[in-house]
Order: C-alpha cells, then sequence, then structure tokens
C-alpha cells in the first residue's frame, strides 16, 4: 500500500541524513548560498541568477555540484552518469529566493481537463530560450546563454550552454534549434502555413546554425518583440525540438516514416507527428510515446497519463543548480488530477492541492478565505483579471444599424450609462478599479485615459442620443430612424458575462430608452456570427497586457481579434490586400494600421515605442473603440504554507506565463 | 425459442445501428466542430489562435470532410475491425480511452442496482403488510424526499459533508495516496469508502420509486381470493408472504429492470461529472462538448448497447419468474 508515499518516506530520510552529514561538515552548505534575500554581497548581471563563472568569480570558489538523492541508486548502478557529468559545463545558476532547499516531495496541482487549464502546471517545468523576471520587465537568459541582436533588429544569435544535455542524456546542440523550424515549423505537410510569430514581414524565419552552441535567426523584417514573445505568452511554445528522437518519425530522415505510421494505425507520417510532437508541450505527454520523449524541462514525465491524471519526475539532466551548486528542482515529483471546477474548489480547501491559481473564480474569494487554516494555503490576490469589455459592431451588416453603432456619440453614451461602481460592488466584490478598456502595464497609458468616460453620467448619455436624432416613441423608448424600435439584441455567452453583468447593464441601457433583448448562446455561434457581421455586440476580447501588445499588436487595432472580430474585418482586408478586396476603413482605421507595422520594428521601452503607444491609446479612446468596465481584479492564487522560496506573485494571466517568473523549479517543502 | 432468440438478436443489432446514425448527426447538429472547441478552450486561457492554425487542425483531424464521409469511415472501422476510431482530446484509440472506464461504470451501474432491489423489495413489502403504520409513513416520507432531490444537488450535498466532517478528499474514487498503489484491503477500504456516494446518489430516487411500485403491488395481491384462501388453509404468514403475492409482485419489477438499468447508467454522467468519477460520464460530457466525434459516437453506442442489452435480460427474466410468459 501506499507505494508513493513510502518511496517519499525513504528519500525524506536520505535527505534528512544528507543534511546530518552536511551539518557535520561545517556550515559552509548554508553559508556560501546567496539568495535573493541575502544575496552576501553577490551583485549578478541579471536579478535573481547567474552563471557559473560570475557567481565563482564573486564567491571566489569552485561551486560543487550536488544532487537530489532520488537518482543515487541510478547513479550507483550505473544508469545515470555522476552529477557533474549531466549538468552543462555551464550550468545557470539560480538564487533562491529565501535560501537553499532540501529535496523531496510531490507538488500537487490541478486542472480541468487533459488540454484544459494546464497552462498553469506546464508553468512550472517548462523552459524556452529566455525567461521574463519576477519584475515583469527584464528578460533573463535560460537555455540560451546569451544572445546579441543585429542593429536592424533583424538577426538574433543565440549562444547555448555548452553540454546541455536532454533528459535522456543526448546532447542539445544548435542542430535542435534548426531542425525545429526547417523540418516542423516550415515543413509544408505538418504546417501548411508558417504560424506566427515565425513569419514576421511576411516571409518564414532563416535558421542558421554557427557552431554546435551558437544559432542565428533571421527575419525580413526587424522583430524587436521576439524576446518579449519566447518570454511571456510564448514560453509555453519552446523553440527547439529533440532532432534525435523525431527523426525516426519524420520522411526526410526516415524514408520508411509513413510506412511506419500506417503499420501503427495512422494514417500517414503527418498524423503520427502530431501524436508524438505538439506546439503544446503538455498535449504531448498525453500519448505514451512521451515516457521516451527527452525534454528539457524540469521535470520528466513518470508514468502514463490516464483520464484522470499525469504525473512527473525531476529531471536528472535538468540545467540549473542552486547557489550553493545542488542541482534543481528541489521537489521529487509533481502530479497534476483533473478535476471539474466545483470538485476542485472542495479538493483545494481540503489542503489537497499545492499551488492554484488559473481558473479560480473570483467568486470563490470568500470561501478561500474562511477556509485559509484549515486548508494549510496561503490565499493571495494578484491582478491579472478584467471585467468584461463591449464592442459595437461599428460594421454591422444591418445599414441602420451601421449608421447608429458608427457613431461614436452613440457608444460613448453606452460607456456613460454605465454605473461602473456599481457593477463592480455587485459583481466583483469592489476589488476592480472603474476603467476603459486601455493596455495594462504600458508606460504609455495615463490616469485620465483610464478615467475617460467612465463617471456614470445617464443625463449626458441622454443628451448625446438626443443630438444623434435617436427620438423617443411608444413607453417612451427610442426609435431607430426608420421609425422602428431601436433594439440592440445581446447574444452572450457565459464564456464571457454572468448573466448578472448582462442584467445590469441591459437595465442601464433601457435606462436611456434603449431595449435590450439578452440571449444566452455559445461562444462557437458568437463566433460565427461575429465572422458573419452580423453580431450587435461582442465581448471576445481581453485587454491587452504589455507583453502582448508587443507581440501581438493586432490585439488592439480593427478587428481586434481575427477569430472572433469585433468589427472592421472587412478594413484588414482591405489594408491586407492593399485595396483590392474588403472595405477601405476611415482615416483613423488607416492610422492605426500605419502605426502597428511600424511598433513591430520599434525596440520595446524606446521614446518612439511610447509615442506611438500613446497614440494608439488615443484614436481607440476617441473612436470609443471598445467599452470597458473594470480593470485590476484580482485573481484568487492559492499556494501551501508547507512550500518555501515562493513569492507572492505579482501578476496572475496566461501573457505572463503564469508562475514561470516565479520559479517553480526553486521551490521546495519545508518538512 | 432459439428462432426468438435470433429474432431479437437482429433487432438489437439494426437498433444500435440506427441509433449511431442519429447519435452522430445530432452530435454534429450545433454550430462549429473539435476543432473550434479547442481553440475556444486555449483562447478561455488566454492563448491567441490564428485562423490558419484552426484550419491546419481541421486537416490534420480529418474534419474538414462531410459527416456522411466521416460517419461511413467510422462505422466501417467498427465492423470490420472492432477499432471504435480515435478520440481527438485524448489522442489515443476510443478504445483505449473507454476501456480505462468503462469496468467502473459497470460496477457502479450494478452496485446501484444492487442497492435498489436490496433496499427497495423489503422495504416495499414491509410497508404492504404494515399499511398506515408509523413505519409506513415513514418509509413514505423519506421516500418521497428521495423521489423529489435532484441527483446532483443530494451529491454536492453528500460530497461536503464527506468532506467536511469525514476529512475525506474530493473528487475521484480513492485518496490520492491509493490512486496509484496496487490493490490491497486499506485501498479496497478506501475504495468503499469513496463509492457509498454515488451508489447512494444514483440509487436514491431508484430505490424511491421502487418502494412505491412494490408497495403499491403488494397491497393488490394481498386482498386477492388466493391469499384469503392459503391463509384460511393455515400455511404460515411469512412462507405464504413469500411464496405467493410476493412472486406475483414481482412480475412488474423484473420487467422493468430493463429501463432500470438505462436509468441508472443515464445518470451516471451527471453524478460522475459532479464528483469527478473516474467512470464515462465525464469523458462522455468532454467528448460532446467539443465534438469528439468519435469518442461521442462511441458512447452513445456502448450506452444505446447496454440499454439494449438490459431490456433483453429483463425478457428472459420475465421468462424464469413467470411461467406464463411466453417467447414467441
Amino acid at each position: 500500500m501506499g507505494g508513493d508515499s513510502n518511496r517519499i518516506g525513504r528519500a525524506g530520510l536520505r535527505v534528512a541524513l544528507a543534511a546530518a552529514l552536511v551539518s557535520a561538515s561545517g556550515a559552509a552548505w548554508a553559508a556560501s548560498c546567496p539568495s535573493v534575500a541575502d544575496p552576501k554581497g553577490v551583485k549578478t548581471a541579471f536579478p535573481q541568477q547567474a552563471e557559473l563563472a560570475e557567481i565563482e568569480d564573486a564567491l571566489k570558489k569552485k561551486l560543487a555540484f550536488a544532487e537530489n538523492p532520488l537518482f543515487a541508486d541510478r547513479v550507483k548502478a550505473g544508469q545515470l552518469p555522476a552529477v557533474q557529468q549531466r549538468l552543462p559545463a555551464e550550468p545557470l545558476v539560480v538564487l533562491p529566493y529565501e535560501g537553499c532547499g532540501k529535496y523531496g516531495g510531490t507538488l500537487r496541482g490541478l486542472s480541468r481537463a487533459l488540454e484544459s487549464g494546464t497552462s498553469e502546471i506546464l508553468s512550472w517545468r517548462q523552459v524556452n530560450m529566455v525567461r521574463l523576471s519576477d519584475d515583469l520587465r527584464t528578460i533573463v537568459p535560460n537555455v540560451a546563454k546569451s544572445w546579441t541582436w543585429s542593429d536592424d533588429r533583424k538577426q538574433i544569435t543565440f549562444v547555448l550552454r555548452k553540454g546541455h544535455r536532454w533528459s535522456d542524456g543526448r546532447p542539445f546542440t544548435a542542430d535542435d534549434v534548426v531542425f525545429y523550424f526547417d523540418d516542423i515549423i516550415k515543413n509544408k505537410e505538418l504546417h501548411p502555413n508558417v504560424p506566427s510569430p515565425w513569419a514576421i514581414g511576411g516571409k518564414a524565419v532563416e535558421v542558421e546554425k554557427i557552431d554546435d552552441v551558437t544559432v542565428k535567426l533571421s527575419f525580413a523584417a526587424p522583430f524587436p518583440g521576439l524576446l518579449h514573445y519566447l518570454a511571456t505568452g510564448g514560453s509555453f511554445f519552446e523553440m527547439f525540438a529533440p532532432k534525435h528522437y523525431y527523426v525516426a518519425y519524420h520522411p526526410k530522415y526516415n524514408p520508411k516514416a509513413d510506412e511506419e505510421a500506417k503499420a501503427a494505425n495512422a494514417e500517414n507520417w503527418v498524423k503520427r507527428f502530431k501524436q508524438v510532437w505538439d506546439k503544446w508541450k503538455d498535449a504531448e505527454t498525453i500519448n505514451p510515446a512521451a515516457l521516451k520523449r527527452p525534454t528539457l524541462e524540469s521535470h520528466i514525465l513518470e508514468s502514463e497519463t490516464n483520464t484522470q491524471r499525469r504525473n512527473f519526475i525531476a529531471n536528472p539532466y535538468y540545467f540549473k543548480v542552486d547557489s550553493a551548486g545542488n542541482q534543481l528542482p528541489y521537489i521529487d515529483r509533481q502530479n497534476e488530477r483533473f478535476l471539474n471546477k466545483e470538485v476542485a474548489m472542495l479538493a483545494i480547501l481540503n489542503g489537497e492541492v499545492d499551488q492554484k491559481a488559473q481558473g479560480v473564480d473570483l467568486e470563490n474569494y470568500p470561501l478561500l478565505k474562511e477556509n485559509e487554516g484549515k486548508g494549510g494555503y496561503k490565499l493571495t490576490m494578484p491582478p491579472g483579471q478584467a471585467g468584461d469589455p463591449i464592442a459595437f459592431n461599428i460594421t454591422h451588416t444591418d445599414p441602420v444599424l451601421r449608421q447608429i453603432f458608427g457613431d461614436v456619440r452613440f457608444r460613448q453614451a453606452m460607456s456613460l450609462a454605465l454605473n461602473r461602481s456599481e457593477m463592480n460592488e455587485t459583481l466583483w466584490f469592489g476589488l476592480g478599479r472603474p476603467q476603459q478598456a486601455v493596455p495594462l502595464g504600458v508606460p504609455f497609458v495615463t490616469d485620465a485615459d483610464r478615467d475617460y468616460m467612465i463617471q456614470y453620467d445617464p443625463k449626458k448619455a441622454n443628451a448625446l442620443l438626443d443630438e444623434m436624432g435617436l427620438k423617443r416613441g411608444a413607453g417612451n423608448m427610442r426609435m431607430r430612424p426608420d421609425g422602428k424600435p431601436l433594439t440592440i439584441l445581446w447574444e452572450y455567452t457565459s464564456q464571457f458575462a454572468s448573466p448578472g453583468y448582462v442584467q445590469l447593464v441591459q437595465g442601464y441601457w433601457r435606462a436611456l430608452g434603449i431595449e435590450v433583448n439578452l440571449k444566452e448562446i455559445t461562444t462557437a455561434l458568437t463566433r460565427q456570427k461575429a465572422l458573419a457581421g452580423d453580431a450587435d455586440i461582442n465581448m471576445e476580447w481581453d485587454i491587452p497586457f504589455e507583453p502582448n501588445l508587443i507581440s501581438q499588436v493586432e490585439l488592439y487595432t480593427p478587428p481586434y481579434r481575427a477569430a472572433s472580430p469585433l468589427f472592421g474585418a472587412a478594413w484588414r482586408e482591405w489594408h491586407t490586400s492593399k485595396g483590392a478586396k474588403g472595405e477601405e476603413p476611415p482615416a483613423w482605421a488607416k492610422r492605426l494600421y500605419a502605426l502597428e507595422e511600424e511598433w513591430r520594428t520599434i525596440v520595446p521601452g524606446s521614446p518612439r515605442y511610447l509615442e506611438i503607444g500613446r497614440e494608439m491609446v488615443r484614436i481607440n479612446q476617441d473612436n470609443m473603440t471598445i467599452i470597458g468596465t473594470v480593470a485590476n481584479l484580482p485573481g484568487p492564487t492559492v499556494v501551501s504554507k508547507k512550500l518555501a522560496n515562493v513569492r507572492d506573485w505579482t501578476v496572475q494571466h496566461y501573457n505572463y506565463a503564469r508562475t514561470y517568473p516565479f520559479r517553480a523549479d526553486q521551490w521546495y517543502y519545508k518538512n | 425459442m432459439i428462432r426468438a432468440l435470433l429474432q431479437r438478436l437482429l433487432y438489437m443489432v439494426l437498433t444500435l445501428w440506427l441509433v449511431s446514425i442519429v447519435a452522430y448527426v445530432v452530435i454534429q447538429l450545433p454550430p462549429g466542430d473539435y476543432a473550434e472547441a479547442y481553440v475556444t478552450g486555449k483562447q478561455q486561457s488566454g492563448a491567441a489562435f490564428s485562423e490558419d492554425e484552426v484550419q491546419n487542425m481541421r486537416r490534420m483531424l480529418g474534419i474538414d470532410r462531410p459527416w456522411y464521409e466521416q460517419y461511413l469511415s467510422w462505422l466501417g472501422g467498427i465492423v470490420l475491425r472492432g477499432d471504435f476510431g480515435y478520440s481527438f482530446e485524448w489522442r489515443r484509440p476510443v478504445t483505449e480511452v473507454i476501456g480505462e472506464r468503462l469496468p467502473l461504470t459497470l460496477m457502479l451501474a450494478f452496485l446501484t442496482l444492487a442497492f435498489m432491489y436490496a433496499v427497495s423489495l423489503p422495504i416495499g413489502i414491509y410497508s404492504a403488510v404494515r399499511q398506515y403504520s408509523m413505519t409506513d409513513h415513514v418509509f413514505s416520507l423519506v421516500g418521497y424526499i428521495g423521489l423529489a432531490t435532484p441527483n446532483f444537488l443530494l451529491a454536492l450535498a453528500l460530497m461536503y459533508m464527506a468532506q467536511q466532517y469525514f476529512g475525506q478528499s474530493a473528487g475521484g474514487l480513492f485518496s490520492p495516496e491509493f490512486v496509484e498503489a496496487p490493490w490491497s484491503w486499506a485501498r479496497f477500504w478506501d475504495l468503499l469508502a469513496h463509492l457509498w456516494i454515488p451508489v447512494v446518489v444514483l440509487g436514491t430516487a431508484g430505490t424511491a420509486n421502487l418502494i412505491r411500485s412494490m408497495r403499491a403491488l403488494m397491497l393488490d395481491e394481498l386482498g386477492k381470493m388466493y391469499v384469503v384462501a392459503a391463509r384460511a388453509s393455515g400455511l404460515s404468514p411469512m412462507r405464504l408472504l413469500l411464496k405467493y403475492p410476493v412472486r406475483m409482485a414481482l412480475n412488474p419489477i423484473v420487467a422493468t429492470l430493463g429501463w432500470r438499468l438505462t436509468f441508472v447508467i443515464s445518470g451516471a454522467p451527471i453524478i460522475g461529472v459532479v464528483m469527478a468519477l473516474p467512470d464515462t460520464g465525464p469523458l462522455f460530457l468532454h467528448a460532446l462538448l467539443n465534438q469528439d466525434m468519435q469518442l461521442a459516437g462511441a458512447m452513445v453506442f456502448i450506452y444505446c448497447g447496454l440499454t439494449i442489452l438490459g431490456t433483453f435480460v429483463s425478457d428472459l427474466l420475465l421468462v424464469l419468474v413467470d411461467p406464463r410468459v411466453k417467447m414467441a
């Protein structure tokens, strides 16, 4: 019985023994562990981490590497090389938050289903070339030791770590990066179109191996946002793949790949390849083949994934050490259970979960707070969520509605009619801040932008509607210019708005004499209507954060979301086809497209970057393109009190790569 | 007899086939497809997707073909190779995905059936014999409450109580430490500690229903002349009760076994979802929501197959219980 707990028990014993030995050999171990809390005078080029030479210079001694006792048996039996051979010649040295930790334990997490709500757990173990530091600004080295930009920001050269190994012990080199681009991303059968963002300037990126540890990417146009992309939303898609493992599935290297795929019950090699490779690294772990698939992540798949859970174990070849030379990660295992929302809440209250934030609704805040002691967790409320915005369809297929919605006075009136403080109190415990739909975390948004037309002013709203000539008719309700009653059909989906939300807003608008009919439909249907251009309102839009405004600026230009346009899909078509197709956009939208193109080539943070950012915000506000409600909503975040080296999250969002900036690989269990 | 059986089997296969078509069409009806649902899910957590990626995915999964082509290739696989297709979501053959969870579903269904009959028959008989006694009233009251309480609500309430007062782990059928453990007494005990909730929840409404039927049927029989005659001839009360009226009253109960099984199996997905049980319920719901066609189709196939099988078994049982009924 309890095989797992037994193993942990033994590991714990070994840790205790090791600790006893260390304390017997003097306090040198603990004393030479610079941490974030106590850097012991060590200054590093990048925050909270250092290269090996850097730390050895600062400490004036060589780091001696130590490993997790979990691997001791396999090392002794000769199945694993010693830790010195497993680590790269230049491992990344991590300064832990509080101090050097202890090995052992299992990190327990939850997600909804195999591919639903899993990005948080992936962010515990994932790696990419670079990482975002927890100041949410600085890009720091990770898999890449360093990088150099060309002056025009069209080329970037990454330097990898000498001796870095995949989790099966095979070397990780520039070939694995080239393979990823040339044979996966640019393979016409796997990707008929080169996926974003690897076709900047309309041409696929060129990737060139300089030597084993140096690789150069050349873009057709400047792409200064690349590192931000790799460190944030794009961190989930590592830009390398173990070539030695995938060649067997790829016809370029294995002429029999197609036949073998058919023998394995797949239609062709493409389907087989997609079973073992996926852009989403957690999607790969669904297939039992992933037990053999090498990775650079901190933990590797331990057992075959089933429909209830997914289990990971520490990667013996992980490339990081703490500042005392102990190989990371400290935590032996990561277990992920798939539970629905309600049961997930019970599990959290029960103390069965060590860290959970993704998908925990704000409405659960009181319940989570009440059970904080019993559940043995700490509840924090980092920002990262926003109240849902509303966008009217300015390019409606109905000409009368198009005329009404297209009038900026109408949209301004609709914004002024919202009682945002009441919404904040009723829907979000008063925890948010009433605010327009401006990007978050950017330096070029001012308080005046945030507060633009957010005051509750039904009088002014009515005046604007009167000025438009929307006369009142039967029952004091307003009429369209063609004499029919003005009725908004609001087809919403529970994914973006709660019934409470739409009912409140319906009340505010009715008070202006505008009839609002509510109808809940599926997200797929709202999307279809948005694509057809006959939805009155679309809400499928997330307020952009700085990281994605840098790499996906089209979130702030019409149609704002290609897969589910808010409005102006035809404008974009006109713009991309240079006037051949679609519909000519108004001058302000043309200006936005021009700014968007320039923005992509600008270095983030530079004066011109700030200028463009300001102008984009101003244009969107002057035209009231999207009506914002509330921002800065916190997302309940639960962390077990047993975990150490954990800092409070400063943001909780996919676009900041969830837990990634807060370094789960250096967490450990106190006891 | 043999002929009748064969005819039955033929009808069963025919029904299954018709059901599979209806199921496939109905599942296809809502707008969107698996690729769409997948992208929605991903965008919900903040990831951006381009239209190209969605198209790539459709082609990859073969869902850019018309539905009847998809259906035929799927049905062909079942008939020719016993292959139920490939689950898009779980990226594994459907048989593997379902196989992992079907035993538990069946176990749950049969345990619930056993629970229902074991509880309701004695109570029904007792209530009839002691009509309008205090105990009869109490059982009736409990029965009405059981009948009137929605399954999922009962499940949530019991689960909350189990978590709050017994400190039991939430969701699933095992405590976390036993999920991966090999079978042992402790694991078995842990299973029982979790299993009673779904069994009670699934069985409550059915039990209440059965108590009422059994009571009514018994009351019908108890007043009949043959009972009076038997009693007059001095037969011991217990023997009389079990040998004649109970046996007569069982007739309709047995005849409805088929749809009781259906009731339990169709109720199970809701409970499975609410309680996060590792049975086929959550799997089925996910497959429907995501339009994971081949998995959803296979599940409908299996659910219907079980129902048809249940009806068949109840027909057979009826012949055994009541000699007057003949297979024709």
